[in-house]
């Protein structure tokens, strides 16, 4: 498991500034106009969830049919595509999480 | 080989399989035994389904159908397994980012070995993959994956991409390596691979696979070679 987490992290960097940046425009775009910590910020929160799966979908897809051998990779480390896009997705979602919450303290 | 864990597991078989694409048969008449402490060539000519076969049996593709057993046991997703096999594909594997180094922790590469073997490659430990020449990329994979602790190793043309003298060294490797691992390789450079093998499948129109006994004469008759 600790092999495959540092795989993960490591794969995470390939593509994660391109998620985190969609995800942080996909972010201020479904919230604009609702105030810090407001319940319209909060019934934002599927949508955008719904935002980032599709986005981590689209990664997966780019890398299967560009560079399937990455996926072959990821094999050989005996993690199968479900739980590379689970990990990913949690890791891109813990990292916006943790931006978002900053930004929402000090950057609006 | 580290702390990596190691499997006990001494023969590989996969039969019962059948793949076919919009209604075109690829596999269909299979039967492929790989034991511990052999090396097991896969030939048979473009678009007969090495690839497809060698993926098959590591589980990254499925077929209509397919039965790939250890020690008897169906297993139907084998590279699930810690430890069991490994594939090293025709394509490039290591995704950019990752240093040589880095790959062979991962994979608990036998490092010293490898440099035993390509002592060339101490200078491109800390290089990152990417960086590297076609045939050095390759020639990492294959080490990363031939080195680690994986029970069977599927190679899929080891030798394309590398010069004569590498590929010298790189059978010797594999030689020293079956003593603890089973190995099934394919390689259009059909000569060190026979000259390595324990035994020869042939895969022949539509996707049935023989075992050869007189090799080289049955490669002649099956039209993989040119008589002579």
């Amino acid at each position: 498991m600790i092999r495959q987490l540092r795989f993960i992290l490591i794969f995470y960097r390939s593509f994660g500034l391109f998620t985190f940046l969609s995800s942080f425009w996909g972010w201020v775009y479904i919230t604009q106009g609702a105030e810090a910590g407001s319940y319209q910020m909060l019934k934002a929160m599927p949508l955008f969830i719904c935002f980032l799966l599709l986005l981590h979908l689209l990664v997966i897809w780019y890398q299967m049919t560009f560079y399937p051998g990455r996926i072959l990779f990821c094999y050989n480390l005996g993690i199968s595509r479900r739980r590379l896009f689970a990990l990913t997705f949690l890791l891109d979602f813990l990292v916006f999480l943790t931006a978002a919450i900053v930004w929402e303290t000090i950057g609006r | 080989m580290g702390n990596h864990r190691k499997i006990k597991a001494a023969v590989l078989e996969a039969d019962s399989i059948w793949l076919e694409y919009g209604g075109r048969k690829i596999l269909q008449n299979i039967y492929i035994k790989v034991e511990k402490g052999e090396i097991v060539a896969l030939l048979g000519r473009n678009g007969t389904g090495k690839s497809s076969l060698m993926q098959m049996i590591f589980g990254s593709l499925r077929g209509q159908h397919q039965s790939v057993r250890i020690d008897g046991k169906y297993i139907r997703y084998p590279f699930k397994t810690k430890g069991l096999i490994c594939y090293v594909p025709q394509e490039q594997l290591t995704p950019s980012g990752f240093t040589v180094a880095q790959c062979f922790q991962l994979f608990g590469t036998d490092q010293d070995l490898a440099l035993a073997y390509f002592p060339e490659m101490k200078k491109w430990l800390p290089e990152k993959s990417r960086d590297l020449s076609g045939g050095q990329q390759r020639l990492v994979e294959i080490l990363m994956l031939l080195l680690g602790p994986s029970a069977f190793v599927l190679l899929d043309e080891p030798f394309s991409q590398l010069a004569p003298v590498v590929v010298e060294r790189l059978k010797a490797l594999i030689v020293a390596c079956k003593e603890n691992k089973g190995i099934l390789l394919s390689d259009h450079q059909y000569e060190p691979v026979i000259e390595i093998s324990d035994h020869t499948y042939l895969l022949v129109p539509v996707g049935r696979s023989m075992l050869l006994k007189e090799v080289r004469k049955e490669l002649a008759i099956y039209g993989y070679i040119r008589e002579t």
